[in-house]
């Protein structure tokens, strides 16, 4: 291939496989919608300050309670700020938490699981994975919020650190989902750490952390990023129970859970505006992520290690 | 000439792939008289299989008939409605499968599922008459403490046992004709000769005409009395057993006889071999 | 089946006792007194001890755990609140039964409106009955249930009128208006879990409908009818499973519910236990949480075991 040929080479791969994307994307619409919904919400969440039309924490007395119109697209709320602008703020507060927390869960799960797979067999595993099991036989509201309950929403010093309560709960949802990720992980490696290519491995000479590692992590993947995918959805409602009864993000700080609390106090009025966008925020970004979640699934695990929540 | 129990004329079975329909079956034609044993061979992916499933209209969605005749008794079966065919299956004709683990229900004991089979072509059947026709047929098959173990469960039996099980189930309403799709092919060895022996015997006790099916040319030439050969999908050859064994006419034909591990001079099958009690000598 | 048992059912108390003793260093290690929180910054010293020692914070944490359990498992009492000075067992004996009817009403619609949708979805797979459901239940899994319920109080409650908006009318004040306080709260605690069931339900059936000895049901020519229930009590089996732990888990999103709808449950004396800086009564209130959800577990257990007698053979 010529010098001048190679670009054209380059390009041509490259439409080729967007054309296989655009395929999979039509045969799949689901998927490739829940796709498109959580790109917009994570484009939302980083780009709130560019977007947001108006200061979502100002209060302007003058403009409260106003109905959907062409200045206020969303309306406005009792403090007569802005619906549209503090959705699109909120987007932060609850993928900042959701994300941060899958992300806290998927590392703490791992490793727990790829320790207790490691010591197959032995005591030390039959006790890690005990106590994992019993953890999570408290549901994880319930745990949320009475940790929550007992260290109070006030921010917390520790050294240089101060820790708000948004990152209180991001860190103990975290914390809760590792017995998910942990069983998922340690399942799947106690498969791979019997089988062939790993005994091969050791033959090879290579080291117990290289094999855990390099050979046995990958192969967990799959079912990991499914059921984070999935967790990410569970995160967000969790985030927004969590702020509707006052134990989550903090006012003024804008969240769909604590604007759902504030339109509580209207429901009675005619104000359908307030709880009608924040709650459909919150449904639409979860039905993306579990579309997207759903549509992994079929692609990456389908010999369904992680539970089946939509066929 | 004996009217003939099941003429099958000019099959055709296709399945929709992802380039159009694709035909398993393509134009076989068969026939079972009453009384006799008949033996389909072919390789896995011949359409032996599915033309079995084809006759009890059991063709695995989203695969169709797509042509040709099964008359049963001078009627039609590709031409009945599922109604009609639910009265056929397991009462005139009844089928028994390969695997008896994953072809017997687990969560029902073998005496819920024989009695189920009974009053569903004999809904009149009280529950003891029922019960008593399930004894009556799992001692028919050689099962022993009938009563006791009609509260087992399928995975208390062991292999061999458990295709008397799916031999019982399929002879509770006396069927005429019993098609064996591969019966013998997950049992051990040992067990196998005991299946066959047994459905020998049924044979004999019951007038019951059999269609078996299977890619073990040698165990079809000790049971029947014709066999066709089946390869992708056609019967390439066909006639009785002595004729198949000694003058093998198709190429293929000769290719499945020499896949048969034998002894050298010592013939696997003879008429005299099979005595009255439907032992196989070896 | 009885080893099987005996394990699980250890199991389950080894749990209970790790989460008891979880509890206990959770809210004993609280810094800063209960007695400030219940007396008031400006309580001098000796009533801060006076109040110790009435509630036995002055001993060593042991000590407090071993009493505690003591009372507990033995009396069945799980002590006084510090800061209502009420009996906790009042508390619980007045709020939950409340929690319980409701997630038992919720639980019971969910799983009678999830089997039939999920078993046609599977009879009628690929048909628009099949399509629909699960626009349904995407919806229904991915709306948040406390948003349903304001929906809910919004319209069909202060727009309409069928239903009071909140408040809960207990059952000696009349069936009809104690069944219409409670319509709709279970509705909106229900509405997910019947996405979830009727999902795994249909999933399971199809699978089962494709099996080998669903085959050979259809062989032996058994009705219909027959057919289906050779195929669904197979079906059944993980949703039972997760039926069970889903009871478990309403129990946790009732508190919301509750919290929305004014009701006085077992989950809103979490909430208010918490606003109060209760611990002892959070305490007692999530652990009954873990005792419901550890015996609803054991319960499903048992149920499979029932539908499919190849468990209990099977190995742990």
């Amino acid at each position: 291939m010529s010098v001048a040929e190679r670009p054209l080479a380059e390009a041509s791969r490259v439409m080729a496989a967007l054309q296989r994307i655009w395929q999979g994307a039509r045969l799949n619409w689901a998927t490739t919608t829940g796709a498109v919904i959580v790109l917009v919400a994570v484009g939302a969440a980083i780009f709130a300050p560019l977007i947001a039309p108006y200061d979502p924490i100002e209060v302007a007395i003058e403009n409260k309670l106003l109905p959907p119109s062409a200045e206020f697209w969303l309306g406005t709320d009792h403090g007569g700020r802005d619906i549209l602008s503090r959705v699109i703020w909120g987007a932060r507060a609850s993928l900042t938490v959701s994300l941060l927390a899958v992300a806290i869960g998927v590392t703490g799960g791992v490793l727990i699981g790829l320790f207790a797979a490691y010591h197959s067999g032995s005591w030390v595993e039959q006790i890690v994975m005990r106590a994992i099991d019993a953890i999570a036989s408290i549901p994880l509201l319930i745990w949320a919020i009475a940790i929550i309950g007992i260290v109070g929403v006030d921010s917390v010093d520790i050294g240089p650190f101060t820790f708000t309560n948004v990152h209180k709960l991001l860190i103990l949802i975290g914390l809760l989902y590792m017995p998910t990720l942990a069983r998922i992980t340690h399942a799947v490696a106690q498969v791979e750490m019997t089988s062939d290519y790993v005994k091969a491995r050791r033959v090879q000479g290579a080291g117990n952390l290289a094999i855990m590692f390099g050979d046995v992590l990958p192969n967990c993947l799959s079912p990991l990023i499914v059921q984070a995918t999935l967790l990410v959805a569970i995160g967000i409602v969790v985030e927004a129970s969590v702020s509707f009864v006052g134990l989550g993000v903090q006012p003024p700080t804008p969240s769909w859970g604590s604007m759902l609390a504030d339109a509580r106090n209207y429901v009675f009025s005619g104000e359908w505006w307030m709880p009608v966008f924040p709650g459909a925020a919150i449904s639409l970004t979860v039905v993306g992520f579990n579309l997207l979640g759903d549509g992994l699934r079929d692609v990456l695990d389908p010999r369904r290690s992680t539970g089946r929540l939509l066929t | 000439m004996t009217a003939l129990l099941l003429d099958v004329r000019d099959l055709r079975v296709s399945f929709p792939m992802a380039n159009g329909m694709t035909e398993a079956v393509r134009g076989v034609s068969f026939s079972v008289a009453p009384g006799e044993a008949i033996g389909i061979v072919g390789e896995s992916g011949s359409g032996k299989s599915v033309s079995a499933l084809a006759v009890m209209r059991l063709v695995a969605q989203p695969g169709r008939i797509t042509g040709g005749e099964i008359l049963f008794e001078g009627r039609d079966l590709a031409a009945l409605d599922e109604k009609a065919m639910r009265t056929v299956r397991g009462r005139h004709i009844s089928m028994v499968f390969q695997d008896p683990l994953s072809s017997l229900n687990p969560a029902f004991t073998i005496g819920q599922q024989l009695v189920d089979t009974v009053r569903a072509h004999r809904p009149a059947a009280t529950r003891e008459a029922a019960r008593d026709r399930a004894v009556e047929v799992l001692e028919l098959v050689g099962i022993t403490e009938a009563g006791r173990r009609l509260t087992s469960y399928p995975h208390e039996f062991s292999g061999g046992m458990r295709q008397r099980v799916m031999i019982a189930l399929a002879i509770a309403c006396e069927p005429k004709l019993l098609i064996a799709d591969e019966p013998t092919t997950a049992l051990d060895v040992t067990i196998q000769a005991q299946v066959v022996a047994l459905l020998w015997q049924l044979r004999e006790k019951l007038g019951l005409s059999v269609l078996f099916i299977s890619h073990n040319l040698d165990l079809v030439a000790e049971i029947c009395d014709r066999v066709y050969v089946m390869h992708t999908g056609n019967v390439v050859e066909h006639g009785d057993v002595e004729d198949i064994f000694l003058r093998p006419q198709h190429s293929y034909t000769r290719m499945l006889q020499n896949c048969i591990p034998r002894i050298e001079g010592v013939q696997p099958w003879s008429a005299a071999a099979r005595s009255s009690t439907g032992e196989v000598a070896p | 089946m009885l080893r099987m048992l005996i394990d699980r059912l250890a199991f389950s108390i080894l749990a209970l006792l790790f989460v008891g003793l979880l509890l206990f260093v959770l809210t004993r290690g609280v810094p800063g007194s209960p007695a400030r929180v219940a007396l008031g910054l400006d309580a001098t010293d000796t009533q801060i001890a006076q109040f110790e020692k009435d509630y036995g914070l002055d001993r060593p944490v042991v000590e407090q755990y071993i009493r505690w359990l003591d009372q507990l498992v033995l009396h069945g009492d799980f002590g006084r609140s510090f800061v209502t000075g009420r009996s906790m067992n009042a508390l619980l004996t007045e709020t939950l039964p409340i929690t319980l009817e409701l997630v038992l009403f919720a639980f019971a619609f969910a799983v009678a409106v999830a089997l039939p949708i999920g078993v046609l979805s599977a009879v009628y797979e690929g048909t628009w009955i099949d399509h629909a459901a699960r626009i349904f239940a995407v919806i229904g899994v991915s709306v948040p249930g406390f948003w349903l319920g304001l929906m809910l109080i919004r319209f069909p409650a202060v727009e309409f009128g069928w239903f009071p908006p909140g408040g809960f009318v207990p059952l000696s004040d009349g069936v009809v208006a104690h069944l219409q306080s409670i319509t709709l709260p279970a509705f909106a605690l229900g509405v997910y879990y019947i996405a979830v069931l009727s999902r795994m339900t249909r999933s399971g059936l199809v699978e089962t409908l494709g099996s080998e000895y669903v085959r050979t049901a259809r062989a032996l020519g058994l009705p219909r009818g027959r057919v289906l229930w050779y195929a669904l009590k197979n079906a059944l089996v993980p949703v039972v499973s997760v039926g069970a732990m889903s009871f478990g888990y309403m129990f946790g999103w009732a508190l919301i519910v509750e919290y929305l709808f004014n009701i006085p449950g077992m989950s809103n004396a979490l909430l208010t236990a918490v606003g109060q800086r209760d611990y002892f009564t959070m305490q007692a209130v999530v652990y009954v949480f873990t005792i419901v959800f550890i015996v609803s577990n054991l319960a499903a257990d048992l149920l499979n075991r029932q539908l499919n007698p190849k468990l209990a053979s099977a190995q742990p």
